[in-house]
Formats: C-alpha cells, structure tokens, sequence
C-alpha cells in the first residue's frame, strides 16, 4: 500500500510537472513563435536564405546589417538587372528553385500567386515590426502602399501576398538651362504643362521624355485617377465618358507635341541619353537610381517639379508604386522564420531610412521624412500629395491584356491613329475577369 | 556461322557502348525538351510552376490566332528581303573575288567581319548609327541636304522591318559569298577561259555561265538561310523588341512574347512547336528538289 502510495505521488508529481510544462510552453509559443509556426527570436533562427532582387540599392551591404541582430542566419544576395529578372524569376519558380525572398512585380506577381508559389504573410503582418514605433509590421505600412502591393492579388480569403519595398513617386526632372533659354517656367497647370511643350517643340527641343516602351502608361494611370476618381470599380464600361477622358488627355499632349513619334519606342537608356545630351528638356522618372544616373551625368543645371493635375483636381495624388515594387516570401522556403525576419528588416524604418537619405528612395512606411537632396523635394511633395488607388474605379488588366495595351493601343492614341473612343474601345475585353 | 554472328552482335554492343555518351546527350538536350515543350503545350501553364491540362485547346488557339499569322507574315517578308539581297549582293562578291580583283585576299577577310562580330555589337552599332535624332545615318543626310531621306528607321512604324532586314543582310552576305564563293573556286576553269576566248564579256559570263553552273548551291544557301532566318530571334530582338507597335514581331519573338511577357507559357509551346513543324516543312525542301532533279534527270537519259 505504501509502495502505491508512493507510485501515486509520483505519478501525481509527474502529471503537475507535464502540466507545467506545456503551460510554460504556451507561454514560449506567444513570445517567440507565432500561430502559424513562424519563430521570432533571433537566437532560435538559423541557417541560410537566398534574397533575390533587381533592386541596385539592396546591396552587400544592407543584406550584412540582418547579420548583426541574426548572427546565425547567411543571407546569399542574388542580383539580377531588371530587363532579365522576370524571365530568371520565371525559370527559377518553373524548377521549383524559388530564392526564400524575393522582389517582384506586375505580371510575375499575379501569376507567382496563382500558382501558389507565395507565402500568406497576413499572420506575421500581426507580429512585431523589426522596429520603429508601430505595434505590428502590418501597421508599419503606409496603408494605401499595402494595399496596392497586393491589388491585383487574389486576397479574397483575407491573405496579404506580399509588402511593399519603398515607394515610388513620379516628378519631372527638368533642364533649368533650356527652360531660361526657351523663356519658359515650372508648370503648375495642365494648360501651362501643354504650353511649355509647344515652346519647347518650336524652340527644336525634344520637350519631355515619354520612355514608350516601358513607361508611357503612366499618363493614363495618372489621368484615370483625376477622372474617374470616385467611381466604383463594379460599374465600370469602356464607354464611360470619364474612363475616355484620360485618353483625351493624353491625345492632348501628343498634340501639343509633348513627345516625338519615336518615343513611343524608346527604353529608358535612350531617354536618359537624350536628356543627358540636352536633346530633351524634361525626363519624367521615378528616383532610385534613375535620378542618381541623371544627376551623375549631367553637365547642366537640373530642378525637378511636381507634375501638375492633369485634370485640374488638387492634390493631385501620385503613382506609388502598387504592385511595382513588392518584397514576397516564397511559401516553400525552408526556412519561412529566417525569411520573414528578412523581409521585416528590409521594410524596417531604419533600413527605409538610411535608403532614403542616401539613395533617392522613398519609404513604404508611414513615417515622416525631409529631403537630403533638393531634387528629391519634388518626388517626397508628390508622394505627400497620397499615392494612386486605381483598384477602387478600374479593374486590372489582364497580363496578355496590358501587353496589348501598352504596345498596340497606347502608341496608337500618341501617333493619332486612333481616337481616344477607340483607343477605350479596344481596351474591351482586355481586363481581368 | 554462329562465331560470325556472336562476333556482329558484340561489334554492334562496341559500337553503342561508344555512341552511348552522344546518345545520352542528344536525348537529354534535343528528345526530352521537345517532348517537354510537347507536355507543356498541352496545358495552361504561366511557367511559374502550375500546369493545368487544357489537351489540344493550345492548338487550336494557334490555328485561329490572326496575330500568329500575322507574326508569320512579317517573318515571310522578313526572310525574302534577306535571303533574295544577300544571295545577290553575295553572288556579285563572291565573283569578284573569283576574279583576283586587286586586294581580294584582304578584302576577303574584311567582308567577313560583320559575320563574325557578336550579334550584341552588331545591334548596338546599328541603333546608335539609326538614332533618328542624334545617329550617323541621318546626321550624314542631313548634312548633304538629303533630309527628307532621313526617316525614323527602327523606331517608325512602316520603316522597322524594312530595316531590320537590312541590317540582317549587313550580317548574312558574308555567309552566303562564302558559300558561293567555295562553289566558284571548284568551277571547271576551262569553260570560262573558251567563254572568254569566244568574246563572252564579264556580265555575260557571270550571269551565263557561272550563275548557272553554281545553281545548287544558291538553292542550298536558300534554304539553309530561310530556316535560318525562321529561327531568328537574337538581332531582331535586341534592334526593336518586336515593335513598333509589333511591326517587326516576328514568329520567334511571337512565342516570346507569349511566353515571357504574357505568361501564356503552355500557349508559347504550342506555338512554338507549330512554327517548328513549318521549319522541319522548310528543311525538307533540299530533299525534294534534289529527287525532283534526280526522276528528271533519269527521265532524260532515259
């Protein structure tokens, strides 16, 4: 009886002390392990990540800074210029060789997350932000940034595919020598912007850069959000007069002779070549390393301006990027807890930051910043002006769908060799079902 | 008679033990790719790893697709400026060069450069040199007041293709005098000389005797240069990406852009595959003219 007795006690200890146990293991499951498995402390996190980016600016350097506070976790940067990238993405999710980080955009974006290549960030989103003043990394975003990362994604199950990596913002980066001579000044209306261009035009200047081959679309975008801003998405028709509208815009402009025939041809190379040579006046680009190249290689004196509203509606917001710029963690990396400790270093406000102050970016975060470059008040002004949100009054187009756009239907509205009825016309058919 | 036979079937054991390594490697980069792009072309694959089986929708797509034929078209226009200028302008070098016109052996050489210089360089050059505002081309028009020739070559839309296939011929003549030329040199040297003593002029000799004489080979360089020119993708694609306005989207660059840039992967190999069995098509012909001639010749002797 004794010995029972005894057997009892110590299966009585034994069931307190299992108990404890678990308990204490729940305790460690809510500060360094998150529902979906993901661990968050530093010291429990190890092993090696691919990060794959077309990204200059995300070099050596930055990637060695995760070391400090993950001492055992190797991050292999894998850059590749962004002409390729899309294609290299494409082979390496085709072999099921996806890097564990990854930037990606547009097309590659929408069909990375259709075939199911993409790690559902959404729980992690709730967790602590690698710093900053935010309670959650979800938190840390600029709201409509987040949003539009994820716009053209199937998040109809709650999911958030992917975060944004900086922000964009679109200014006219302009020749200060050519506008004195011409006798022009800094547009601040669309009438003024269309004058400048005639000036420009008569005075044998290219007047600004339209970068056809990868960029020219954004006129419309930028149009489309003056004049349909307030519609509703589900009522959409390419015959509303509004969704027209953004193509008389842009018809506007050709007319004016904003752009020249061949520009709806050209790459971004050959833009910044022509301006660098003093052939055109005005190079509307993004920052990043776009200005940086501008800034290196000209021998005249730049300014850059906020664009005005094209359809006279201030502020008027600006590109910001959307699903351009977007960091994804692949969802079959072996080691998602590394991966998204990298992902939330690489959107953390001192990586954004340090980026902004010394690389003509722009962060995706919410937090306030003052230019350290003159140049870059234009491009900060824009984005301070709130960044587009087209998925509120147009759907998508589809990515065959936006190739016809870009390269048939586009440069046939800029060559006038089609009306802006028919360019909406011929956009039927062309969007996202 | 059974040591003979056990002694074939070990030589015959030998010798695929030594095409064993050429097999394995034939297989593994030209069997199982086509019978991969075959797989793929069956489905509704993006190429970022998901492969839905849609049979021979692909295919059917392909036969109806305006664009397809279109991007065939320009390929035909594509290949006839090309093949009909650089056998003409080839014939024309390759026969001076026959004729030991003074410094043909250096000259020789130099026309091969275009031929041998990097398909990257080549574009590179041609883009800088048809710039509409600032290239070499229209910069030396307009300096001799000839400015209405100065045209928008790569960047227009009625003049790319024109162009394009130009700056083709600059890096097919040198292949086609090469092989006319290798035809000449084995030319029977006593049919030109009784030509020329019965008074047969330089035109009428190369056009007469010579061009007849080296008709096989133009055949052949014809043929080899249209499958050629069918697969090109690399000069066209670094010169225009198919534009403007896909004027100069050719097959090659069609299935590209199906496959890289909309994502229609699985489309891109049926497309693909359907353009491969017009090339096999264009590679048969030697075959058949060569037995046409053969029956006519039989017939003839009798």
């Amino acid at each position: 009886m004794k010995f029972q007795f005894k057997r009892s006690r110590a299966a009585a200890a034994l069931a307190i002390v299992t108990v404890a146990g678990l308990a204490l293991a729940g305790c460690s499951t809510s500060t360094s392990t998150t529902s979906s498995g993901l661990t968050t402390d530093p010291t429990q996190i190890k092993g090696s990540i691919t990060f794959s980016t077309w990204w200059a600016y995300a070099n050596q350097k930055l990637v060695d800074g995760f070391s400090k506070e993950y001492p055992n976790v190797k991050v292999k940067l894998d850059f590749t210029a962004i002409d390729t990238y899309p294609t290299k993405l494409q082979a390496l999710a085709s072999s099921g060789d996806l890097p564990d980080v990854f930037a990606a955009q547009n097309a590659s974006l929408v069909d990375l997350q259709k075939a199911g290549q993409l790690y559902n960030l959404k729980d992690a989103l709730a967790t602590a932000p690698y710093d900053g003043k935010a309670k959650t990394w979800g938190g840390s975003f600029n709201a409509s940034l987040l949003k539009g990362a994820n716009a053209t994604l199937d998040t109809s199950k709650g999911e958030t595919w992917g975060v944004p990596f900086n922000a964009i913002s679109v200014a006219s980066i302009y020749n200060k020598d050519i506008f004195d001579k011409v006798g022009i000044k800094v547009p601040t209306t669309f009438a003024e912007l269309l004058s400048n261009c005639t000036a420009l035009k008569d005075a044998g200047y290219i007047p600004m850069s339209l970068t056809g081959a990868v960029w020219g679309t954004w006129w419309t975008s930028l149009a489309w959000d003056q004049t349909m801003n307030g519609e509703k998405v589900a009522d959409f028709s390419v015959s509303d007069p509004n969704y027209i509208k953004g193509f008389q815009i842009v018809q506007k402009m050709a007319k004016a002779g904003c752009w020249t025939d061949s520009q709806v041809t050209t790459d971004i190379a050959a833009e910044t070549s022509l301006f660098l040579q003093k052939k055109t006046a005005q190079f509307v680009s993004v920052p990043e390393n776009f200005l940086a190249s501008v800034v290196k290689g000209a021998d005249f004196k730049l300014g850059t301006y906020v664009l005005p509203a094209l359809d006279g509606k201030d502020p008027n917001r600006i590109l910001g990027g959307g699903n351009a710029n977007v960091l994804v963690v692949n969802k079959a990396s072996k080691n998602l807890s590394a991966a998204v400790a990298f992902a939330k270093y690489l959107t953390s406000t001192k990586v954004e930051t340090d980026l902004a102050s010394s690389q003509f970016t722009i962060p995706s975060l919410d937090i306030n910043l003052s230019s350290g470059n003159p140049l870059m008040a234009a491009y900060l002004e824009a984005a301070g002006h709130g960044f587009t949100d087209s998925s509120t009054y147009l759907p998508n187009f589809s990515t065959a769908g936006y190739t016809t756009y870009s390269t048939e239907i586009f440069p046939n509205l800029v060559l006038g060799k089609i009306t802006p009825e028919q360019a909406a016309q011929q956009t039927e058919g062309l969007f996202q079902k | 008679m059974s040591r003979i036979a056990s002694e074939r079937r070990r030589s015959r054991l030998l010798g695929l033990l030594f095409a064993a390594p050429a097999i394995a490697l034939l297989f593994l980069f030209l069997i199982w790719p086509i019978i991969t792009g075959i797989g793929y072309s069956t489905t509704s694959a993006s190429g970022y790893g998901d492969k839905t089986p849609v049979g021979a929708d692909n295919y059917v797509r392909a036969i109806q697709d305006p664009d397809l034929y279109a991007a065939l078209g320009r390929n035909i226009i594509f290949a006839v400026i090309v093949v009909v200028a650089s056998i003409t302008i080839g014939f024309v070098l390759a026969y001076f060069l026959y004729m030991k016109i003074r410094g043909w052996r250096a000259l020789q050489v130099l026309l091969m450069v275009p031929y041998i210089m990097p398909v990257v360089v080549t574009a590179l050059l041609w883009q800088f040199m048809l710039e509409p505002e600032n290239g070499l081309v229209n910069a030396a028009l307009r300096a001799v007041h000839l400015n209405a020739l100065a045209g928008p070559w790569l960047t227009g839309e009625g003049t790319a293709l024109g162009t394009v296939s130009l700056v083709q011929v600059w890096v097919t003549v040198p292949f086609a005098m090469l092989l006319i030329f290798g035809a000449l040199i084995a030319l029977d040297h006593e049919v030109l000389e009784a030509a020329e003593i019965d008074g047969a002029g330089t035109f009428t000799r190369m056009t007469r005797i010579v061009l007849p004489m080296v008709r096989p080979t133009i055949v052949l360089v014809a043929v080899v240069l249209s499958v050629q020119l069918f697969r090109s993708f690399d000069l066209v694609y670094l010169l225009t990406r198919g534009g403007p306005i896909n004027s100069t989207t050719i097959a090659t660059l069609y299935v590209f852009v199906q496959g890289f840039i909309n994502n229609e992967y699985g489309y891109a190999n049926a497309v693909g595959i359907v353009i491969g069995a017009v090339l096999v098509a264009l590679a048969l012909l030697p075959r058949l003219f060569s037995r046409r001639a053969a029956f006519r010749e039989k017939a003839n002797h009798g």
